[in-house]
């Protein structure tokens, strides 16, 4: 098995934030992993809240109808604030998301598009929400309002400068409200557009978070809302300078920055922020060398079955007609869009696709090896994600673990396990990182299927299970992975195998091109 | 962890992130002019223009696309402004004050605070036309002929010019006099083109 280098691992702070966060919550329900679809959650909850809200704000008497809202306890003034706190939420959900991106450098090569449209999609959210806070039109409202005229205004754009407008010396316009109102409908219907856009090169992408979690968050948005209600400064008044203005710190982060630094620096501040931002994915790009090597197919023993382009969790497989005559389909790779994960090769039994090095043949040559070298029989063989649990390596080492690192645990082909098993292995774990944190998004879930339920490629029904475990483990808590195999140990009553099965024979069970498969 | 205590830690753990959510939903901000007396500079006008015309030739007209005969040509440019703001006897604010657009041919915008503190105040604003320049030399004094290539064209662009002349802020507006701002309160300086003069508003 190719050992990788631990380039691409969590910080530590991280993961032990990740560790934390599963103790608490569960790794189903962990918020840090489901920060993505949280946003989607709560995106859906504004939508709702913006509907009812909608029907009572007046344009021509902005803070007066808000203010009606908020004194009004049974029309809503627990529906405004759950709309606010969760706005507020929202960007939070979606800093934590991208951030987590960031840290697991799933920014760049096919990854781009939905980098890049996620940056765009933190800006709509942020000038939603600025639209949504000036249309309530408080001291808050008309600072914000100020605060961008000022931005606008340093751009040769307009002749009067807009900032002018809010002066005082006229009323700020009818127009100027319907046009934000129609701003603040349009800007999170077009997030819609953005993020279909984010999640188009997924296959299957998980927009939602369980159901559990889902409704939680929907609950404690109005739970808080119902607590402490969201506040309403007084109307804005341009006649008036207060010296301290209740603000949302999550949409009005960069109004201090106004005063203090002057727009241009604002200005310059975002702008940068904004090409960093978008350069991710190029300067976060590893070198040639380093990045792993897209997935291939070998015509010849492609059956044409499809699962690689089933189970392929970034849609980078077509099915093609042959060339060579044979009747059935062929799979097809886009290099642009395989991130190299391998997971395909485990979907195919004829092993017949995967990246170079590690397909199900070039697996089963790596435990070959390892059986030749005795390092199996009788012992703990491991396989951990190179991004989590290979980390443990170290640890297990020490009481003869053998681990073999593998870039995702959707990679490992149930013929290595079963091989393993064969040769006489104490007990072939499988240690994985929580489903929903993934970095190829279905690596345990297919490693999941192909063990308990069938899905194809799967571990055959001759292996014995007690023999075989997949387990979710802490990278930092090698005592936890420890227990965790002694448990199993004890209670599997996995004594070292009497005899070994034979040593298997690589060539028989590889080479014939499995058309006619027992299955 | 015991699943009863699990329960209570993740339960003040989304409490906590409530409150902190709800607490910077709504930390306030401190503007810097907040609770100061502000003395609001805020109108528009047209800064005065000074033109040197000549008529062109019929021939030098007949070069020009139709569309852009214009019988008169000048050639000219606004003149800048310095705005003084004296409070007291401290002089707080200086600015030369300057048309708008790229060729400063539009009209001056003005918004600008100047914070002062709460109180009683003389206050001292002066608007004065920085280019000494002579009376322009414009074509309203020449002769207008009757008929030429353009029709009565040539009459339209002269009172276009005289209308622009007589919107034009004057050489110097001056605005003196003594004001009481109350902390956090603003006072409006507004310009009113008809009687060509500044004037405080206190708003209310
Ligand atoms: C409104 C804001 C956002 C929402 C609702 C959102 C939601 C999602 C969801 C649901 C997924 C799919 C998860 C999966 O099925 O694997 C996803 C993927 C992704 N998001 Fe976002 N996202 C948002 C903003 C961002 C931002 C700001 C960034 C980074 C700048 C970002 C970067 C990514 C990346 C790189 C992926 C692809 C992960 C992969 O291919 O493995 N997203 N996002
Ligand atoms: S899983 Fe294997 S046999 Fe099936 S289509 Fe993919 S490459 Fe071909
Ligand atoms: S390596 Fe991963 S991304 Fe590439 S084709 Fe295979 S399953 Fe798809």
């Amino acid at each position: 098995m190719p050992e990788s280098a631990d380039t691409n691992r969590l910080p530590r702070s991280m993961a032990r934030l990740d560790a934390w966060a599963n103790r608490l919550f569960g790794s189903r329900y962990n918020p840090l992993y489901q920060s993505g679809t949280i946003v989607v959650v709560l995106w859906l909850l504004l939508l709702v809240t913006g509907l009812w809200l909608l029907l009572y704000y007046r344009v021509g008497a902005p803070w007066r109808s808000v203010a009606g809202i908020a004194e009004n306890p049974w029309i809503g003034g627990w529906i405004r604030g759950a709309h606010r706190y969760g706005s507020d939420a929202a960007v939070v959900a979606t800093a934590v998301h991208a951030l987590r991106m960031f840290l697991q450098r799933r920014t760049w090569g096919p990854r781009t598009l939905a980098w890049v449209s996620g940056v765009v999609l933190l800006g709509v959210v942020l000038v939603s929400g600025w639209t949504g806070f000036v249309m309530v039109w408080d001291w808050f409202g008309r600072e914000l309002a100020v605060g961008g005229a000022r931005l606008l205004d340093l751009l040769p754009l307009f002749s009067e400068p807009i900032a002018r407008a809010f002066a005082g010396d006229r009323p700020v316009g009818n127009a100027f409200f319907f046009i934000n109102l129609f701003l603040h409908v349009a800007l999170p219907l077009g997030l819609g557009a953005v993020f279909w856009l984010h999640v188009s090169r997924l296959q299957r992408p998980l927009l939602l978070p369980p159901r559990a979690l889902g409704w939680s968050v929907v609950v404690a948005m109005i739970a808080l809302a119902v607590v402490i209600p969201a506040p309403l400064p007084p109307e804005a008044d341009p006649y008036r300078v207060p010296s301290a203005i209740p603000a949302d710190w999550f949409y009005g982060f960069w109004l201090p920055a106004v005063d203090w630094f002057g727009p241009g620096s604002v200005w310059a501040g975002f702008a940068l922020g904004t090409i960093g931002l978008i350069l991710v994915p190029w300067l976060t790009r590893p070198k040639v060398a380093d990045r792993p090597a897209p997935s291939r197919v070998d015509s010849q023993l492609c059956t044409g079955c499809q699962q690689c382009a089933l189970d392929c969790p970034f849609e980078a497989i077509t099915m093609v007609t042959r060339t060579d005559g044979r009747a059935e389909l062929v799979a097809r790779i886009d290099p642009a869009r395989c991130v190299g994960c391998g997971i395909c090769a485990a979907s195919c039994a004829p092993m017949g696709v995967g990246p170079e090095g590690r397909t199900g043949r070039d697996q089963l040559r790596a435990v070959e090896a390892l059986i030749d070298s005795g390092r199996v029989t009788g012992r703990v063989v491991a396989f951990g994600c190179d991004r989590g649990a290979a980390a443990l390596g170290v640890a297990l080492a020490v009481r003869e673990v053998e681990m073999l690192a593998v870039p995702c645990v959707g990679n490992v082909h149930t013929s290595a396990i079963e091989f393993l098993v064969r040769a006489g292995a104490r007990l072939v774990l499988v240690l994985g990182c929580p489903p929903r944190d993934c970095w190829n998004r279905e690596g345990p879930r297919w490693l999941d299927e192909r063990v308990h339920h069938d899905r194809e490629a799967e571990l055959k029904a001759r292996v014995d299970r007690r023999r075989v475990a997949i387990a979710e483990v802490d990278p930092l808590d090698s005592a936890a992975a420890l227990a965790l195999m002694d448990r199993l140990i004890r209670e599997r009553n996995l004594d070292p195998p009497v005899a070994a099965d034979r040593r298997p024979a690589l060539d028989l069970e590889c080479e014939p091109v499995p058309v006619e498969e027992d299955r | 962890m015991i699943r009863a205590v699990r329960g209570i830690v993740g339960g003040l753990v989304v409490a906590a992130g409530g409150v902190a959510t709800a607490w910077l939903s709504a930390a306030p901000i401190r503007p810097v002019l907040g609770g100061r007396a502000v003395v609001r500079l805020v109108w528009s006008g047209r800064p005065e223009r000074i033109d040197e015309c000549r008529r062109l030739t019929d021939a030098e007209l007949e070069a020009v696309p139709a569309h852009m005969r214009l019988r008169v040509k000048c050639e000219g440019r606004t003149v800048p402004y310095a705005l003084r703001v004296v409070v007291g006897d401290r002089e707080v604010f200086l600015d030369t004050l300057r048309g708008g657009g790229a060729r400063h041919d539009r009209p001056i915008h003005l918004f600008q605070d100047i914070a002062l503190d709460p109180g009683e105040h003389r206050v001292r604003i002066t608007v004065e036309r920085l280019d000494s320049a002579a009376a322009a030399v414009t074509a309203d004094s020449l002769p207008i002929e009757g008929t030429n290539a353009v029709g009565g064209r040539e009459g339209r662009e002269a009172e276009e010019r005289a209308r622009a002349r007589r919107e034009a802020l004057p050489p110097r507006l001056v605005l003196d006099q003594r004001l009481r701002i109350e902390a956090g309160a603003v006072v409006l300086v507004r310009y009113d083109p008809d009687r060509k003069a500044l004037w405080f508003d206190p708003g209310g």
